[in-house]
């Protein structure tokens, strides 16, 4: 109860803000979802129309502060760590409790929610029927429940850091050794890791050029896990040219030039888009720029990534 | 899709400049709070730096005697046994105490000082070593921190003073000189003298001391060797220099913690006031949102003038309060806020707050005020822009 | 090109203060007429016209300009709709007075994302047509009341939309002005524009360059 920090003071405090507006949103999108109609004229429905602005306003700016403030959450688990004995970064805040691990996941997936809402949201009023109104609420719904047991999840995670109790660090949790279930996917070898990333992004290549964008999204979709499983087992470790350090934090020091920021940005993008784009094309709008947007990122992240361990070869000869 | 449009954004610049009395108001809570909060960061960081100085020149381990849960003289026979301890360089015990200065309500730290045994402290020794004659050649001399000095002065004691012994006599020091610590904090009530004037003052007997440090050259050893020690002696208290640290760095929490308290408060309130202020549209501001409605301004296009309202306003204020809160703190030393920290005591130490810029501080702080600010304005800005137009045009 | 087509409107639908300010008004303005809504204050013209400008959703009914039905537009599509092609002119102008006259000609296009040489030749074009461009850097309250009359024509003018509605223009205006704001009336029926005034000012009575008078007596056409 001592790590009542300020810093985690105020990310409890922000999620207080998030969960109040959240919440409002909430009770708006049952009573659009229950009672829109746009061709009726009632004094009903214009309020509804106008309320739907107020529900597309809070997302917009949960969204806004979230991508930042995951950032900082990052931070502020690092700097946790000197008060957690045998946690030497982020990784093993994180994984003191059984609800980091959890939580961590539910924000990324957020993240890709609520931006994805967002783009449903503006194809539902470039149309003059809007048409996905309800659906739009409907997934807001459901989004409200995944952002609720982020809230949760976090406070908890937050609530239970005992600095009594010993951890592991990202030396164990990754390393095959280590009992977690992520342990048990990094225990597999390398080159598999490596080569599904690879063939994962042919993969991408294909779609695109299939113009297919059902199996361009979900391609990209599992692009994240690859990209992020072999970032942990494989390139982060040329990034710190330490074989075992499979750390995803620690590649957003200063030590490491930030790469990690530019890695986690391009990738979001990267995949982020592709989804955006099936949302378009639902709605029926055949063109957009996000297939393009999607692949450019795509194929930086592929590149940056790469040239890690090409580099360390072309300087050392060898392989970690 | 153009991404940034120019013009609305100084339309909304020149709409701030409009409604000027209003966004003054709000500006001014804004550019206060983060100022109070961003100089309480920035003072705690430098107290916090300042103390984890202190605490690196503590010793590694401090014996003192309990009896009936209160310390009490030690005795010196103990020595030559923790000498023997393996990883102990040095053991060294000291004579000090507090001594209260009932005229001017003030308590000096009195610290004896030996010729033969190196104190604890560098700055200590340092100054031992400057003024050794004096010390010990001349009886009955010492030397005070700058604060002391200014007190005696201010008490009519110029070239020495009397202390009133326990039993009642006075004792004559000569005043031999004055001396500035390293580390501020700590040294500005400071007195050093011998150690057998020291002990003549508190009327302790030669056999004796106040506590025996012991140095302890690996830190890796030092929990070690405190564990030995309180086998050897249970009824002892054995501090170590980390079990120090952690105890300031608690009390230093404990006043931060009540300090976050009144922060979530003045939050809450804060949070209020912006809502409050932002919602109430004079009909002038509602006719010129109807106006906008009626030549075309979507609703989208006013709630986006309202978040660059909203925006602009918070982050100039935010970056303004900041740099004014650095201003504060490290050029003019913080008057006023730094006695939260530092305690009353009349011996204030005018020490100065060294600069410690910590980018995760500024972080912390933007988010703990911007997002609040901009959250204040989703409803009024809304209502605002959804405006019946018809109503306000007419 | 206007076709008005049952429109209905109660205010306070439900309530004890239910008023009903329209009823079941047909008509239709065929391109570069100039109509006029005639009747007397409080008779609904100002609530029809904000109807027509998609300002105002109707209770039932609806209005079709061109082919495409505005009256129940979602805001957005309502706000391009009269962006692009409606200018109105307002009963007491409603400038912003502590806005420069250019300042508010150019509200109207500001959020379309033009440039600003693109806005800059609209405006320039609209200002000097109502020869206000001499004053441009004037704030909108030093103004005469003729040179306020002016520059809310400009903005009305300055995306050279199609219609131009007009709510009780002369209302606050003297002999002389009303008198000049017919002139620019003039000026925009040779412009080709389509023109609805709602008024009660006889000044717009029977004039030759009207094609054709409705009138509108609590709410419902005579």
């Amino acid at each position: 109860m001592n790590l009542l920090t300020p810093d985690v003071l105020v990310i409890l405090i922000l999620d207080g803000i998030f969960a109040f507006f959240g919440t409002i949103a909430f009770f708006l999108s049952i009573k659009i979802i229950l009672k829109w109609d746009i061709t009726k004229t009632t004094t009903t429905q214009y309020r509804l129309e106008k309320q739907s602005y107020l529900v597309a306003t809070i997302i917009k700016y949960i969204l806004f502060i979230k991508l930042p403030l995951f950032l900082y959450f990052i931070y502020v688990q690092d700097k946790l760590s000197v008060y957690i004995p045998g946690a030497m970064c982020a990784v093993g805040v994180v994984n003191s409790t059984t609800y980091g691990f959890y939580a961590m996941i539910i924000k990324i997936i957020n993240l890709y929610l609520f931006s994805s809402w967002l783009v449903l949201n503006k194809v539902d009023l470039e149309n003059e029927k809007m048409p996905y109104t309800k659906i739009k609420f409907i997934f807001f719904v459901i989004i409200y429940i995944f952002l609720m047991s982020e809230i949760v999840l976090e406070v908890m995670e937050f609530f239970s850091l005992d600095p009594a109790r010993i951890v592991s660090c990202c030396g164990t949790v990754f390393s095959a050794a280590g009992k977690s279930t992520i342990a048990s996917i990094l225990s597999l070898p390398n080159t598999l890791l490596v080569s599904l990333f690879y063939i994962n992004f042919i993969l991408i290549l294909f779609a695109y050029r299939l113009k297919n964008s059902v199996y361009y999204a979900l391609a990209n979709i599992l692009f994240v896990a690859t990209s992020i499983i072999s970032l942990i087992s494989f390139f982060g470790t040329y990034i710190y040219e330490l074989p075992t350090h499979h750390c995803p934090f620690c590649m957003l020091q200063s030590d490491y030039h930030y790469i990690g920021y530019v890695l986690y940005t391009t990738l979001f993008i990267g995949t982020f888009s592709a989804i955006a784009r099936y949302i378009i094309l639902l709605a029926g709008i055949k063109k957009s720029n996000f297939g393009k947007i999607s692949l450019i990122f795509d194929t930086v992240y592929v590149i940056i990534v790469s040239a890690y361990p090409v580099i360390y070869h072309l300087k050392n000869g060898v392989w970690l | 899709m153009k991404l940034f449009n120019l013009l609305l954004f100084e339309y909304a610049l020149s709409a701030i400049k409009r409604r000027g009395s209003k966004n003054i108001f709000i500006f001014i809570i804004f550019f206060i709070l983060i100022f109070l909060l961003s100089s309480i960061f920035f003072i705690s960081n430098s107290i916090k730096k300042e103390l984890s100085y202190t605490v690196d020149s503590l010793p590694d381990i401090t014996i003192q005697k309990l009896s009936a849960g209160r310390e009490q003289d030690i005795s010196l026979d103990v020595v030559e046994k923790l000498s023997t301890i393996e990883g102990v360089s040095q053991v060294s015990p000291r004579v000090w105490g507090y001594y209260y200065f009932k005229n001017a309500g003030a308590n000096f730290s009195v610290v004896g000082v030996s010729r033969f045994d190196t104190n604890y402290k560098k700055s200590i020794q340092n100054v031992v070593d400057k003024y050794d004659k004096t010390i010990f050649d001349k009886p009955n001399t010492m030397i005070v921190g700058e604060g002391v000095k200014k007190i005696l002065e201010k008490n009519y004691y110029d070239k020495y003073f009397n202390f009133i012994k326990p039993n009642g006599d006075f004792k004559k020091i000569y005043l031999a000189g004055v001396f500035k610590g390293s580390t501020l904090l700590e040294s500005n009530d400071i007195i050093l003298l011998s150690n057998e004037n020291a002990r003549e003052i508190f009327g302790m007997s030669e056999d004796k001391a106040t506590d025996i440090t012991i140095r302890v050259p690996n830190p890796k050893e030092v929990n070690e060797i405190a564990t030995k020690i309180r086998l050897m002696y249970p009824n002892f208290r054995v501090i170590t220099k980390n079990d120090l640290r952690i105890s300031y760095n608690n009390i230093f929490d404990y006043k931060s913690g009540v300090f976050l308290a009144l922060f979530i408060i003045a939050l809450f309130t804060f949070f209020i006031i912006i809502y409050d202020k932002t919602s109430g549209l004079s009909s002038d501001e509602k006719r010129e949102i109807g106006v906008q409605k009626a030549v075309g301004w979507k609703i989208g296009d006013i709630l986006l003038q309202k978040f660059y309202e909203a925006f602009i306003i918070s982050f100039v204020a935010f970056f303004s309060a900041l740099t004014f809160g650095m201003f504060y703190v490290y050029f003019l030393n913080a008057p006023v806020l730094r006695d939260i920290f530092t305690g009353y005591s009349i011996l204030k130490p005018p020490f100065e707050l060294p600069f410690s810029f910590d980018f995760g501080t500024v972080t912390l702080i933007f988010f703990a005020t911007v997002p609040l600010y901009i959250a204040a304005t989703i409803i009024p800005s809304w209502f605002a822009a959804t405006l019946e137009a018809d109503e306000v045009i007419r | 090109m206007i076709k008005v087509d049952k429109i209905y409107k109660i205010f306070n639908q439900g309530k004890p203060n239910e008023t009903v300010a329209l009823q079941n008004i047909t008509f239709q303005v065929k391109s570069k007429e100039l109509v006029l809504l005639k009747g007397p204050s409080g008779s609904g013209k100002s609530t029809l016209l904000s109807i027509l400008a998609a300002l105002l959703k109707p209770t039932s009914g609806d209005v079709e300009v061109d082919g495409k039905k505005i009256a129940k537009l979602p805001d957005n599509f309502a706000s391009m709709y009269r962006r692009e092609n409606i200018g109105f002119i307002f009963q007491k102008f409603n400038l912003i007075p502590t806005l420069s006259v250019y300042e508010n000609v150019i509200l109207p296009l500001i959020p379309s994302g033009f440039t600003k040489e693109e806005i800059d030749t609209k405006a320039e074009l609209s200002m000097k047509k109502f020869s206000i461009y001499h004053k441009k850097n004037d704030l909108a309250k030093n103004l005469s009341g003729g040179e306020q009359q002016r520059v809310a024509i400009a903005r009305a003018l300055v995306n050279d939309p199609k219609i131009i509605l007009a709510d009780e223009p002369t209302a606050n205006l003297d002999a002389k002005l009303s008198q000049d704001f017919l002139s620019f009336l003039k000026e925009l029926k040779n412009d080709k524009k389509t023109i609805v005034i709602a008024t009660h000012d006889p000044i717009f009575f029977n004039l030759d360059i009207t094609d054709r008078e409705i009138e509108i007596v609590k709410g419902v056409m005579k």
